[in-house]
């Protein structure tokens, strides 16, 4: 007797889906791309919150920046490895800060009683407080409150 | 309409006429697209304010669903490269019923993945495999409150009466599986 499996697959598409290779692509890209991601999403909200004042598009930072919409269209979908001139252009056009390199210096230091980790410990916090890419801490596949979708 | 193998030999999804990919592949692929988040964010912002899952900016929920994101298709990634008894375990562990209330067709269950408020919707068909409608962020307690997700439902119903078009479960599909517990 044939059952609910073996009609499934009966009548499933003899092609797979394509999200396989694209997760595996995602994968594989997954360090730059979080960064090309959140970049994406600054620009992205820059040209919202300066459309109402000077008419920012995709498309006008394609004419300022002398490219195809292409480009930037692929830019903001976090799919572009930026090259230092093109972060270095876009954050002149729009006036913002992409990209702030922390120093490896500070003034300020962490004291920590009887360790000897006490330079590593200062340039980790400069590091951390220079970051401009934020983390969070969530949790992942919380537990499901049962009624509703 | 038509069905797609995910992996393995029990995730499957639904893909719609007129579209070049299944609706897995197409959630992943736009909870990963910082432009159609943004967009999406910046229509639903009153639910970002004070609301169910507390306040957040928009730039905040949009890297936190990436991230979601990013970490839940890496679980099931790295599920696709299991055994088929432990992707069995897995997908069971990742897909709860979506209601208290199991529907009328009880071994025919409608499943949802959570992460957050990311959402897939699946039809569960015997006890493993299911078949993927949709998916949604879903940021409002019920899914009846907002178009995108109610639109989720009227995708898992849709799917629902395909799968008994084509016999997967139909009267005798039914039968057989009582008697066969």
């Amino acid at each position: 007797m044939e059952t609910p499996r073996d009609k499934i697959s009966r009548i499933a598409s003899k092609e797979k889906s394509k999200w396989l290779d694209a997760a595996k692509e995602r994968y594989a890209k997954k360090d730059w791309t979080k960064r090309s991601f959140k970049i994406a999403v600054r620009i992205l909200r820059e040209i919202r919150s300066q459309k109402p004042i000077n008419g920012m598009s995709q498309k006008r930072l394609a004419e300022l920046m002398e490219v195809s919409p292409q480009y930037i269209n692929k830019v903001v979908k976090g799919k572009e490895n930026l090259t230092l001139e093109t972060i270095t252009k876009i954050e002149q056009i729009l006036g913002i800060v992409l990209i702030n390199v922390p120093s490896a210096e500070t003034k300020g230091e962490i004291t920590f009683k009887d360790t000897g980790f006490k330079g590593v410990l200062a340039r980790n916090a400069s590091k951390s407080i220079s970051e401009d890419i934020w983390s969070y801490n969530y949790s992942l596949y919380s537990e499901s409150t049962g009624t509703y979708g | 309409m038509k069905i797609i193998p995910i992996f393995g030999k029990n995730l499957f999804a639904i893909q719609h006429t007129g579209e070049t990919q299944d609706e897995f592949a197409k959630m992943f692929e736009l909870w990963q697209d910082p432009e159609f988040l943004e967009e999406f964010f910046e229509k639903h912002k009153i639910d970002l304010i004070n609301n169910y899952w507390g306040d957040w900016t928009i730039e905040e929920a949009i890297i936190e669903t990436f991230e979601y994101a990013q970490d839940f298709e890496n679980k099931l990634l790295e599920l696709s490269r299991q055994s088929e008894e432990n992707q069995l375990k897995g997908l069971d562990e990742i897909f709860k019923p979506l209601s208290d209330t199991p529907t009328p067709i009880f071994q025919f269950e409608k499943s949802k993945a959570r992460v957050n408020w990311l959402r897939l919707y699946a039809i569960k068909i015997e006890n493993n495999i299911y078949v993927i409608t949709g998916g949604a962020i879903k940021l409002t307690k019920t899914m009846q409150e907002r178009h995108h997700t109610n639109e989720e439902l009227e995708k898992i119903e849709k799917g629902r009466r395909y799968l008994i078009d084509e016999g997967i479960v139909d009267v005798d599909g039914l039968i057989e599986v009582i008697e066969n517990q």
